[in-house]
């Protein structure tokens, strides 16, 4: 088992080190135009002197934007986590508004949410509002979904043990209903927190002038290349950190 | 109570629900609460819609290329990675938390890479729509290659079931109800990066036609275009559901 896990983790870093062995000499060799892959050392250099210096020609206080970009999402993610809960556990309870809703809300979801930004724009402007509405309705559903799945499962004779014993709603929610669906709204958190990531940056990128999307799309209308891939790279990490507390949240409640 | 009266019940109450947000929405903007520059009202839109089709044909047209074209490569390319993932123990080692990790990436963000290497135009809203598509066809090829139960093999084996037929009447029945979600979850998901390409971009698509109504501050057009595209995703999705269910009506559960 233990043997096991080093060797993916052997044979996966060697994949990146392949790729970026692979990137290097593409670069190199000109094979791919400079104008599309920049050398690792060039795009390393651009990424350190946008965190060590903050402040870069053309694009102003790198580190302002990031903290707009930040503050969006995480307005989205508690707007859209507890709408989201709370429709969930709403649906989740009752049959019949369920069996009316859920239907309506899957075909929704079908829907590219970006479609409805515009009217975001056209209502709230080209602020942070706009951004704060797309990212909070695209992370209100996957919460939803998620909550929504939770509650169902629960053995419902747990809840009438639990009546049965004399306990209230409010003691139903909190002991038999949420410790049993908490598992699916971790997982339900970490998706609404992705849903408001992506939204937030769409948005940036379709129209803003600020943030990290309008980083993230302005140094491609600039071409200035290394610093593109280097917001790229900060845009993964800021992901790949989320995505990690996340797994971590998720292992935790598990365990308990 | 039948099981017939109460799916009319609940389809009852859903147009109801459906009816009343329509309803409040033409009151909202009839009674001047909101803005009729800000936002259209729906009997406007509806009576609008058929003009808007004919004037946007084209798009809606392109939309639906753009979205098939990506969406048949991500079915090739996604079962290839999910087959390769799901045959090869190495391999799935190697591959599978790259592909995990690159499906929780938010792809908009690659985007900037696509509009550069793709340029502006057909090409790129193809290709990020199939770069869409891929993960989650993917990740339900390999989840259905682990539902193939092996004493269903072995019996079949015993019976001297090999090669293609094993495949053709075993293997692939049992990834079906994996393959068909992995389509549905990939069909939506192309849709979203062809619709995200063809607003960034605006060279054509409804995509296009939405922001640059916004653009142009034509909100009558606009609600229209965001219309259409609305109800192109959900005819798809919901064919894409029906689709599902009667492929796998036959099995047993």
């Amino acid at each position: 088992m233990k043997t096991g896990k080093l060797r993916d983790l052997l044979q996966s870093t060697s994949i990146l080190i392949g790729a970026l062995v692979l990137w290097e000499v593409a670069s190199a060799t000109h094979l791919v135009k400079p104008l599309l892959l920049p050398s690792i050392p060039d795009t390393f250099s651009a990424l350190a002197e946008i965190l060590i210096n903050g402040n870069i020609q053309a694009f102003g206080n790198v580190y302002g934007h990031l903290a707009i970009t930040i503050y969006e999402i995480c307005v989205a993610f508690a707007i859209g986590a507890s709408t989201g809960f709370v429709v969930g556990v709403i649906l989740g309870r009752s049959r019949s508004l369920a069996r009316i809703f859920e239907p309506l809300f899957t075909a929704f979801y079908a829907i590219p949410m970006i479609v409805f930004y515009p009217i975001m724009f056209l209502f709230l402007g080209i602020g942070s509002a706009s951004k704060i509405a797309l990212g909070t309705v695209m992370a209100f559903f996957p919460m939803l979904v998620n909550t929504l799945a939770g509650v169902n499962q629960i053995d419902e004779e747990y809840v009438l043990l639990a009546q049965s014993m004399g306990a209230t709603r409010s003691q139903i929610a909190s002991k038999v209903i949420f410790p049993a669906a908490i598992g699916a709204i971790v997982v339900g958190l970490r998706f609404c927190a992705a849903g408001a990531l992506i939204g937030v940056l769409v948005s940036e990128m379709t129209a803003s002038q600020a943030g990290l999307g309008f980083l993230l799309i302005y140094s491609a209308d600039l071409f200035r290349i290394p610093e593109l891939y280097a917001f790229i790279i900060i845009a993964m990490l800021i992901t790949i950190g989320v995505n990690k507390a996340f797994s971590i949240m998720q292992k935790r409640v598990s365990e308990s | 109570m039948t099981a017939r009266a109460s799916k009319g019940i609940t389809l009852f109450w859903q147009i109801i629900v459906v009816a009343s947000v329509i309803a409040g929405w033409e009151l909202l903007v009839r009674s001047g609460a909101v803005n009729p520059i800000l936002l259209a009202s729906p009997s406007s839109i509806a009576f609008g819609l058929p003009n808007l089709f004919a004037a946007t044909y084209n798009d809606l047209a392109l939309t639906l290329f753009e979205l098939f074209t990506g969406f048949a490569l991500s079915i090739i390319v996604g079962v290839i990675i999910g087959l390769v993932m799901g045959t090869s123990d190495d391999l799935r080692g190697a591959l599978f938390p790259y592909v995990t990790n690159v499906y929780a990436l938010p792809k908009i963000i690659l985007f900037p890479l696509f509009l550069l290497i793709f340029g502006f135009g057909l090409n790129l809203n193809i290709m990020f729509g199939f770069f869409h598509g891929i993960f989650p066809i993917a990740l339900n090829t390999l989840a259905g290659m682990k539902q193939v139960k092996r004493s269903l093999i072995y019996a079949a084996m015993s019976m001297g079931v090999s090669g293609r037929a094993l495949y053709a009447k075993v293997i692939i029945p049992s990834m079906m109800p994996s393959l068909l979600t992995g389509f549905r979850l990939g069909l939506i998901s192309t849709l979203v990066g062809v619709v995200v390409a063809e607003e960034l971009v605006a060279t054509g698509g409804m995509g296009a036609v939405i922001i640059d109504a916004a653009v142009a501050f034509e909100p009558a057009k606009m609600y229209g275009a965001i219309a259409l595209t609305a109800i192109m995703a959900v005819v798809v999705n919901q064919i894409m559901m029906s689709l599902q269910s009667k492929l796998d009506s036959w099995r047993v559960r």
